[in-house]
Parts: structure tokens; C-alpha cells; sequence
């Protein structure tokens, strides 16, 4: 992980860079990617709340992501309506 | 928060009609709401709200700390979508969250509801401590500061001619602003008589475009030049008075060829005058075809646009309406329970009833 001051040093970049292997070849590439669980998607969702936790102090949810910026889960989600007492635990596992 | 009172919005119709993706079944609309707090989160800071305050929530969710926020851009907010990546797909870079405005823009359950939760509730909405009734504050939500800041991105000077497309909320309060900001004469085009009726009402000239060439009209009315500032207040869903390109425009819009039916953006741009300024509060979702981008670029014309940035109107458009200069209550024609949104909703796509703005009450 490299941070740098980001042009004009308006705010800080930050880096990751991830060597991995990945099983399958292009159909496994694929077929991550199509589960969102490609490690390029999967860094970005920790790149965006990593930003929103350092920035704002929390990760920000909302009744269609109920566990914040997650690739897998996009569309569709959750209704936007509250959740029931029950489904948290559900939606939340 | 209790809502006490909240809104039927042009751009609820946008989703009602099914032309911006990412709607789910059980998603709750509605991002125009005020109430009382009823719950503060633990994260809240007690200083900057309390239980009992009476609030105005603007539909886009700020953060506040990232670097759109800190230079007032609300709407384009960094942090505050969970659906970044949907939106950066269609957009190039992610939109911040909205409340019932669909999961593209964060999935946030909306205000057309007896109760909402409140995001980062001590960045975002405005507490109302003066005795405004609801219905003078209820539309510092979002039309009253869309309207203005589509009059403000006008850069009006005195003595300067705005059109404005379109005579629904948003327009109305579009033109109360362009003249409270100077301008000497304002125009609204529109096809429902009765909307016209209204922005007659206040003393602006009206052109009813299905029985009037507007190009023509606006000449008449500008010596030639044509208007100097213009404000495309449609977007979309527009409707166009010569057959063949509305149908030009369904047929594409229907097989989604193209998203979004333009055909007030390429009138304002055809119509402006050389140098000025189109200014486009209406709302776009996607692609658009037979963009006028000779006469663009050609005649020197600006194109501004945005979501409202709310947060940065809401303080200052509360001291005009204290002190009288805008009355955003004259948009209201109906009041109905919330139970009866459903008929709010038909009466306003369907311009049924003289329907301007419907108020709803939880």
C-alpha cells in the first residue's frame, strides 16, 4: 500500500497493489466477476468505505445495502424500506 | 423522524414511469419530507439536533467532509451512495445517495411515509426554529432550491430575458427566482393552459407551445435576439408539439435506443441567443440523440446543469421566504392524506384537476 499526496495535495491517494492468482482462467475471472467476488471489485469496496470511514467516520448504509458499498450486492438488493426486527440478522449475514 | 408533511415530485414520475433503472418492488418513494425528530442517533451530535426539533431534509445526502461537499456540490457528494459503482457505470463517477429515488442512487428508503431515519442527521437537514407554517418551508426540500439555483446558474443581469420550459413547481419557483435575481422580463412555455394560467398570474408572458411556433414567439419577444438566459426545466420526459418528433423520440425512447426525450434541451439551445446561457434543472437519466451541438458551439452558448445542491440554498432561500420575497405556497392545489397518494400521483402525471403541486399529510 503506497499513500501519496494526491495533485494540488488535495487530500491523500491511496494505492493498493494485490498480486494474485486466479483458479480458472478467464471463465474463473469471469465467473467471479459475475458474483462480485473479483479481487479488483472487492478492493474497491474497501477502497470506498475505507474513504468513508477516514472521511466521515462510518460506513455509510442505506436500506438497499444495509452493509455498505458491497460489488455482490448492487442490484438487486434490498427494498428501500426500513428492515423488519427480524431481518436484520438476515440481511446483515 | 415524524413527517409531518411531504411531496409529490415531477421527477417521482421519472420513476413511476419506469425510465430511471434500478427501481425494485417495495422501494418507498418520496424525497421531499419534513417532520419532527423523534430519535437521535448515538453518532449525532446532541449540540446540532435534538428530539423535538422541527426539520427540512434535503433529498441529497451530503457528507460533508469529502471533497464535493466541502466545495458546496452536494449532489455530487463522494461518500454517500452505497451503489457508487451502479452509479459510476452510468455516470462516469458516482452521484451521492438520495432518499426514494432509486437504488442508483443509494436505496435509501423515502419520505412518502410516516416515518423516515435520517442519514448523517447533524450535516444535512434544516431546522425550522421561526413559526413558518409546513407548506412555506416544505419545498426548501428541493424544488424551491432547484428552481433557484436553475435561475441562479443564469448569471442574470439586469435587464436580461429568461425562458423557462416547462410551467410545473419546479418552473414556477425557476421564475420567481430569475426575477428576484433582476431579470426584466420572464417566459413560460408550456402546453397545459392552466399552468400557464399561474405563471400569468404573476405577470410573465406565457407561449402555449402546441398552438404557437416558439422560436417564433420567442423572437417576437426578445426584438430578434432571442432569449438571453434559458432554462430547460422539462428534461427527460419531454413532449413536443409537432407529431413526427415526438414520435421520432418515443419510438426511440420505448426501444431504448435513447433514454431521455430531449426536445426541450434542443429547443432552449436552438431558441437562446448568441452567448447566452442554457441552464437544465429538468432531469436526465441517460443518453440523448440529435444534440443541437452546432449551435452550441457555434453561437458561443453555456451549458450549466447540476442536481440541486441543496444544503448551500436552503439557509439563505429561508430568509427570502421570511422576508416575504418568494411565496412557495402558491404552487399548492391539492392537500390530501397520505393514504390517497396513489391518487395524488394520477391526478398530477395526468395534469387532472388543475393538479400543480400535491401536499401530502402522514
Amino acid at each position: 500500500m503506497r499513500f501519496e499526496p494526491a495533485p494540488g495535495r488535495r487530500g491523500t491517494a491511496v494505492y493498493v497493489t494485490l498480486r494474485y492468482v486466479m483458479p480458472g482462467g478467464a471463465l474463473g475471472k469471469a465467473a467471479a466477476k459475475y458474483f462480485g467476488e473479483e479481487p479488483s471489485q472487492q478492493l474497491d469496496d474497501d477502497l470506498r468505505r475505507f474513504k468513508q470511514v477516514i472521511e466521515v467516520g462510518e460506513v455509510i448504509r442505506s436500506d438497499g445495502a444495509p452493509r455498505g458499498k458491497q460489488a455482490r450486492q448492487e442490484f438487486p438488493q434490498h427494498p428501500a424500506r426500513p428492515l423488519s426486527d427480524e431481518e436484520p440478522k438476515e440481511v446483515m449475514a | 423522524m415524524k413527517i409531518t408533511s411531504t411531496a409529490i415530485c415531477g421527477s417521482d414520475l421519472h420513476l413511476l414511469d419506469g425510465y430511471v433503472p434500478t427501481m425494485q418492488k417495495g422501494d418507498v418513494m418520496g424525497h421531499e419530507f419534513m417532520g419532527e425528530v423523534v430519535e437521535v442517533g448515538s453518532g449525532v451530535d446532541r449540540d446540532k439536533l435534538r428530539v423535538g426539533d422541527r426539520v427540512v431534509v434535503p433529498f441529497p445526502i451530503g457528507c460533508g467532509a469529502c471533497s464535493a461537499c466541502q466545495n458546496e456540490l452536494w449532489s455530487c457528494c463522494e461518500n454517500t451512495n452505497p451503489n457508487a459503482g451502479v452509479a459510476e457505470k452510468m455516470f462516469g463517477h458516482p452521484v451521492a445517495g438520495i432518499y426514494g429515488y432509486s437504488h442508483l442512487t443509494g436505496g435509501f428508503a423515502g419520505g412518502q411515509a410516516e416515518y423516515a431515519r435520517v442519514v448523517l442527521a447533524d450535516v444535512n437537514p434544516l431546522k425550522i426554529e421561526s413559526d413558518l407554517s409546513d407548506e412555506q418551508v416544505l419545498f426548501l426540500s428541493d424544488i424551491l432550491p432547484t428552481g433557484y439555483m436553475g435561475a441562479e446558474m443564469c448569471d442574470i443581469a439586469d435587464g436580461d430575458v429568461v425562458a423557462v420550459w416547462g410551467a410545473g413547481p419546479v418552473r414556477q419557483f425557476a421564475m420567481d427566482s430569475a426575477r428576484v435575481l433582476g431579470a426584466a422580463k420572464v417566459i413560460a412555455i408550456d402546453d397545459v393552459p392552466y399552468r400557464l394560467e399561474m405563471a400569468a398570474s404573476q405577470g410573465y408572458e406565457t407561449i402555449h407551445y402546441s398552438d404557437t411556433d416558439v422560436r417564433s414567439a420567442l423572437l417576437e419577444l426578445t426584438g430578434g435576439r432571442g432569449p438571453d438566459k434559458c432554462i430547460d426545466a422539462v428534461g427527460m420526459e419531454a413532449t413536443h408539439g409537432a407529431a413526427h418528433v415526438d414520435l421520432y423520440d418515443r419510438v426511440k425512447q420505448a426501444v431504448r435506443s435513447e433514454t431521455d426525450r430531449p426536445h426541450a434541451l434542443r429547443q432552449a439551445i436552438t431558441s437562446c441567443r448568441s452567448g447566452g446561457i442554457v441552464s437544465v434543472i429538468g432531469v436526465y437519466g441517460g443518453f440523448i440523440d440529435k444534440f443541437p451541438a452546432g449551435a452550441w458551439m457555434n453561437r458561443s452558448l453555456t451549458l450549466r446543469t447540476g442536481q440541486c445542491h441543496v444544503q448551500r440554498y436552503m439557509g439563505p432561500l429561508l430568509d427570502r421566504i421570511e422576508r416575504g420575497e418568494i411565496d412557495p405556497t402558491r404552487v399548492i392545489t391539492h392537500r390530501l392524506p397520505l393514504a390517497e397518494a396513489p391518487h395524488g400521483y394520477h391526478i398530477f402525471k395526468n395534469k387532472a384537476d388543475g393538479c400543480e403541486k400535491v401536499v401530502l399529510k402522514p
